[in-house]
């Protein structure tokens, strides 16, 4: 099931569970504010992969700005079960990272085509439904809110 | 990728009627080589060709039917035609009224030639 405290979220994010028959799913800020997520049981496993998330994007991005003049595109691990697809999408007020896990059910093909759409989708989300409400001062409070929302506790 | 294979390509993509020919990792679902025209979306014809190739042959392996020589996708606006080649898949988008028996043969050359 898809939880998400961002509402603009969850039609795309919907989808591209759905249509890439993706496991798990996260979209988060670059900061590692957590917007949406579909499959994870636990909170812990959310927070934990949210700052994971965020700390290999702002690696490779700055990796990417040293070798090649401009950040890195999507980043792809293939193991031997599942494989892990991170990706950035712009929206109108700035940018969602979304982190897929898969399996051999679908294909790296298939989860970068239905990202593509994801990315479309959030980029036509006006600015004012995509604003979501500044931090207000305390992250991790906002953090653990967030994760109550996802998970049914608040 | 060897020249004999680069010249069954070509082959396949010089039927008339072909408007696009390429080769894709099975379990990757992406674009190893590719000949497309104009409009086509490679990545696209990559990724849901060897779909659908991989889910056929995992039915035919379930259904007792042995390995899976070529599908073909009869749509009303062309036709999709998808053959492995070992870990690798030869997906190809015609036309319509494109000779099927022509592509299938071009197709079959090349795919001996990638094995």
């Amino acid at each position: 099931m898809t939880a998400t405290v961002a509402p603009w979220l969850t039609a795309p994010l919907g989808a591209f569970v759905r249509e890439a028959r993706v496991s798990l799913a996260v979209a988060l800020e670059p900061s590692g504010r957590v917007l949406a997520q579909h499959g994870f049981t636990r909170s812990l496993d959310v927070m934990a992969i949210c700052s994971l998330v965020s700390a290999i994007h702002a690696s490779g991005s700055e990796l990417g700005r040293q070798l090649n003049g401009a950040a890195f595109g999507p980043l792809h691990h293939g193991g031997v079960g599942r494989q892990v697809f991170i990706a950035p999408a712009r929206t109108r007020t700035g940018t969602v990272l979304l982190l897929a896990v898969f399996d051999d059910r679908t294909s790296l093909g298939i989860v970068r085509h239905f990202h593509a759409a994801f990315a479309r989708a959030v980029l036509d989300v006006s600015a004012e439904e995509a604003r979501v409400e500044p931090v207000a001062g305390d992250f991790e409070r906002e953090l653990g809110r967030n994760l109550a929302v996802l998970f049914g506790r608040a | 990728m060897n020249a004999s294979f680069e010249s069954a390509l070509t082959e396949v993509a010089a039927v008339p009627g072909v408007r696009a020919v390429l080769l894709a990792s099975e379990r990757e679902g992406l674009a190893l080589n590719a000949m497309a025209a104009f409009g086509v979306d490679g990545d696209a014809l990559a990724a849901f060709g060897t779909a659908l190739y991989r889910r056929a042959r995992l039915a035919s392996e379930a259904a007792g039917y042995g390995a899976t020589r070529q599908i073909v996708l009869d749509a009303t606006g062309g036709r999709m035609l998808v053959t492995g080649c070992g870990d690798l898949v030869l997906v190809v988008l015609a036309e319509r009224e494109t000779g099927a028996g022509m592509v299938r043969m071009a197709m079959q050359r090349a795919a001996r030639a990638v094995r």
